[in-house]
């Protein structure tokens, strides 16, 4: 698919070609890139996206381009029964540094990618889950 | 960060590209540190270029904010103060202003502390980070800082990254309540998250199923006490109903005369007596209403010459229904109905000869019940009540029914709304009518399975299964079986063994799982598991006699037998949490959430009636009785007057108990 828009991290010079596919799923900055041709235009910054986090957001995005939309959680049922299903891929996906699953929540909330963002969020939240809060005070 | 600073930015890039490139060079040379000192500079220096530009300017300043060429548009925009200052450019007073800025900018309280060293350490991360700002190619103006340490109160430090509140809420969401009240210790920070009202209300959502015994909060100003609170009641209910700690209220109505029926429903009791009269109790309010039988007139019982006997119009039968209905079926042969708002009758149908031994009621339909007193032969009837009245829509005719034949004969049948299951001597049936139900033509009658030699003792019916209880004579042998059936396809699925008599209950209603609990006329209560249908689970012993109501939840087994003992069973550890007894059979036996109802009904036989002794002295009319577990018992355990401390004198000589230890005085 042809490229549509540029993309790049506020950190750096890279400049990122998005397709339709991946930028459909930018839930937040997608109806920027309406019907333009984006080829010829200067390349856009991310502000709270690096280089980095933003590579990995692409690679997911890619991934996952073929989901279904998410639907919407229910607000009588607990959450972390309603997504439990997390597959190997993504598993190894989120197996970084503390540092870098911050960036991506971040990243996932900022540009609206509603499965990233969840994903990540769960992510974390199964880390402080069964805890206590003594050992939350070390880590933290 | 705010993104509504960027076209200014780019507008500024172009007239201050010399100043940048140098800061630029400078920044590869410096630590972070001195990054602060350095943004001071550049902030100085921004300042007196725009102190010349107002200079040549005298007569518009006022007005600088609106000029496009100002580099600093945006902080006056924003910031009138900071204006104002401005326009004093020779006093030191702006430069005092930007140094308390940023040494409270530069101050540690805990969550800027950590945040500040996460920043010094990994420089990539913060890009919400005022500094950090100036590294990049355009520069962030000097308002966006100050917006951004604003912000900075906001953000929450997660591991050793910050984030925005709103995404650390997010996460938290996911977090069960257990490690959310661990959270909630964790830090200040963290505590004020933990707390947030938009995942409690959730939390309270999700448990609200696990909440029983009081009614929905739908708008509260602090989730997490509601939360809290609804816990602590669940709590002290479920405690209160093991140990037997309840406020228990005897609803007499002497000018009855003898209890003969009781349903209850929702918050409502009825009872019938003997005289024909029907009394209603709500549970909560203890306000009752008494509603008239339309005939009150005597009827001789036995038409042989010696023995003229005569009787009252007592009530057989009674149900409550939706919608405030009340419905009522008389040893006469009347079927009466009113609106419980309204104690005047709503409508009346008579079967002379006839006594109404059973009615359920569904809307406007009812399915009567009746058996000819004297040649015992019996019908069902189809009633259909509209506004001028009670009329036959259908009428089924079964053949002589045992002597022996005990309630219930029929009962509705589940996940269909117009359709009733009966029995007859040798046949289970179901008889569907349809909605209209004023065509007798459309009514249906199907048998589902032709018995032999048998005697059915119950007949049960719940969303998950139907269930019958019967007894097989096999030549000599009896087997004593409950059949299951499947409500959709009417099919048998399975027959639960290993009864050692006749089953005389059987509750099917729990709420998940494939449990089954049956009363037996060998005293015992047995717990099923439809899947395992060979033997029992569990037999729970204790009762002294035959067992006759019977009603379990998912953790407790009421049971009620002919002795008047109602016993509360630990449905697990099949250990009996207490027992209570009344003079007679229990008849009836309903329990919610916060209420247990149950009844204790004399038997009637024909010798006893209107004996006048037995009518007038209470312990022979039956007991009704409700006992409410919601009440906080240990609140209520001593008078206030025993725990008055010694400090008070007008209360000092009534000190009896030694409430206050020793050593407070």
């Amino acid at each position: 698919m042809a490229t549509i828009a540029q993309l790049k991290g506020w950190d750096s010079e890279e400049v990122f070609n998005v397709d339709g596919e991946i930028l459909n799923q930018f839930s937040s900055i997608k109806e920027l890139f309406g019907n333009a041709d984006a080829s010829n235009s200067e390349p856009l910054s991310l502000p709270n996206v690096s280089a980095a986090t933003f590579q990995k957001v692409i690679e997911w995005c890619k991934h996952h381009k073929d989901d279904p939309s998410l639907p919407p959680l229910k607000c009588n049922k607990a959450i972390s029964e309603q997504i439990k299903d997390v597959s190997d891929w993504d598993r190894e996906f989120l197996h970084v540094d503390q540092k870098t699953l911050c960036e991506l929540i971040l990243a996932a909330g900022y540009l609206g990618i509603d499965g990233l963002f969840r994903l990540t969020c769960k992510t974390v939240a199964d880390m402080i889950s069964g805890t206590t809060s003594d050992e939350n005070n070390f880590q933290h | 960060m705010p993104m509504d600073s960027k076209p200014s930015n780019t507008d500024e890039s172009d007239k201050n590209h010399v100043k940048r490139d140098d800061y630029k060079t400078k920044r590869n040379h410096q630590d972070t540190d001195s990054d602060l000192q350095l943004f001071r500079d550049e902030w100085k220096r921004e300042l007196s270029s725009q102190n010349t530009d107002d200079s040549n300017l005298p007569s518009t300043s006022g007005l600088a904010h609106n000029d496009n060429s100002l580099p600093d548009c945006s902080v006056e925009e924003t910031t009138p103060q900071a204006h104002e200052l401005v326009g004093y450019s020779e006093s030191p007073f702006p430069f005092q202003f930007t140094d308390s800025l940023l040494r409270s900018w530069q101050e540690t309280p805990p969550t800027k502390g950590k945040r500040k060293l996460s920043l010094a350490s990994t420089p990539t991360t913060t890009q919400s980070d005022g500094g950090q700002a100036c590294n990049k190619k355009t520069r962030t103006s000097l308002v966006d800082v100050f917006i951004n340490d604003l912000n900075e109160l906001d953000d929450v430090p997660f591991f050793d990254v910050s984030l925005p509140r709103e995404i650390a809420v997010k996460i938290f969401g996911f977090l069960e309540m257990k490690d959310l009240c661990s959270c909630s210790q964790v830090s200040k920070a963290w505590n004020t998250i933990a707390n947030d009202s938009v995942i409690w209300e959730k939390v309270y959502h999700i448990l609200q199923s696990t909440f029983t015994g009081h009614s929905k909060v739908t708008d509260s100003t602090d989730w997490k006490l509601t939360v809290k609170d609804c816990y602590i009641k669940t709590k002290t209910l479920l405690t209160n109903w093991k140990e037997h700690k309840c406020h228990t209220t005897y609803y007499h109505h002497a000018r009855g005369g003898i209890l003969t029926a009781v349903h209850s429903l929702d918050n409502l009791v009825a009872a019938g007596y003997t005289n024909g009269q029907i009394r209603t109790w709500d549970v909560l309010t203890h306000t009752s209403q008494t509603y008239e039988s339309s005939n009150k007139s005597l009827v001789l019982v036995n038409e042989d010459e010696d023995d003229l006997g005569t009787s009252e119009n007592s009530v057989t039968c009674l149900k409550l229904g939706l919608n405030d209905q009340l419905i009522a079926g008389y040893k006469h042969g009347q079927v009466q109905t009113w609106s419980q708002l309204d104690p005047e009758c709503m409508a009346v149908y008579d079967f002379p000869d006839y006594s109404v031994e059973e009615v359920i009621s569904r809307e406007n339909l009812f399915y009567v019940f009746i058996k000819h007193r004297q040649d015992r032969s019996c019908f069902i009837k189809v009633l259909n009540q509209t506004e001028r009245g009670i009329s036959v829509a259908d009428s089924v005719s079964l053949r002589e029914m045992d002597e022996t034949w005990t309630l219930p004969k029929i009962v509705m049948a589940p996940l269909t709304s117009t359709a009733i299951l009966y029995l007859t001597r040798d046949s289970f049936n179901i008889h569907k009518s349809s909605t209209g139900a004023y065509y007798p033509s459309r009514h249906s009658v199907t048998q589902i399975e032709e018995f032999y030699a048998t005697h059915f003792t119950y007949l049960e019916s719940s969303t998950r299964c139907i269930n019958l209880g019967f007894t097989s004579h096999l030549g000599l042998q009896a087997e004593y079986k409950v059949r299951l059936y499947d409500p959709d396809s009417l099919k048998m699925v399975s027959d639960l063994r290993g009864h050692t008599s006749q089953v005389t209950c059987i509750d099917s209603s729990f709420p998940s799982g494939s449990l089954l609990v049956t009363g037996c006329h060998d005293r015992r209560v047995r717990l099923y598991d439809t899947r395992l249908p060979a033997a029992a689970v569990h037999t729970y012993m204790g009762h002294p006699m035959s067992v006759t109501c019977i009603q379990s939840d998912d953790w407790k087994i009421i049971s009620g037998d002919e002795e008047g003992y109602i016993c509360v069973w630990d449905q697990r550890m099949g250990a009996k949490f207490w027992e209570s007894q009344s003079r007679h059979p229990v008849k009836y036996l309903s329990f919610t959430c916060n209420h247990l109802v149950s009844a204790n009904i004399p038997v009637q036989s024909p010798e006893e009636q209107f004996d006048y002794d037995r009518m007038t002295h209470l312990r022979y009319r039956g007991r009704l009785q409700v006992s409410d577990f919601r009440i906080d018992q240990s609140n209520t355990s001593l008078p206030s007057i025993c725990s008055s401390s010694y400090d008070m004198p007008d209360a000092s000589n009534y000190n009896l108990s030694l409430i206050t230890p020793y050593d407070v005085i």
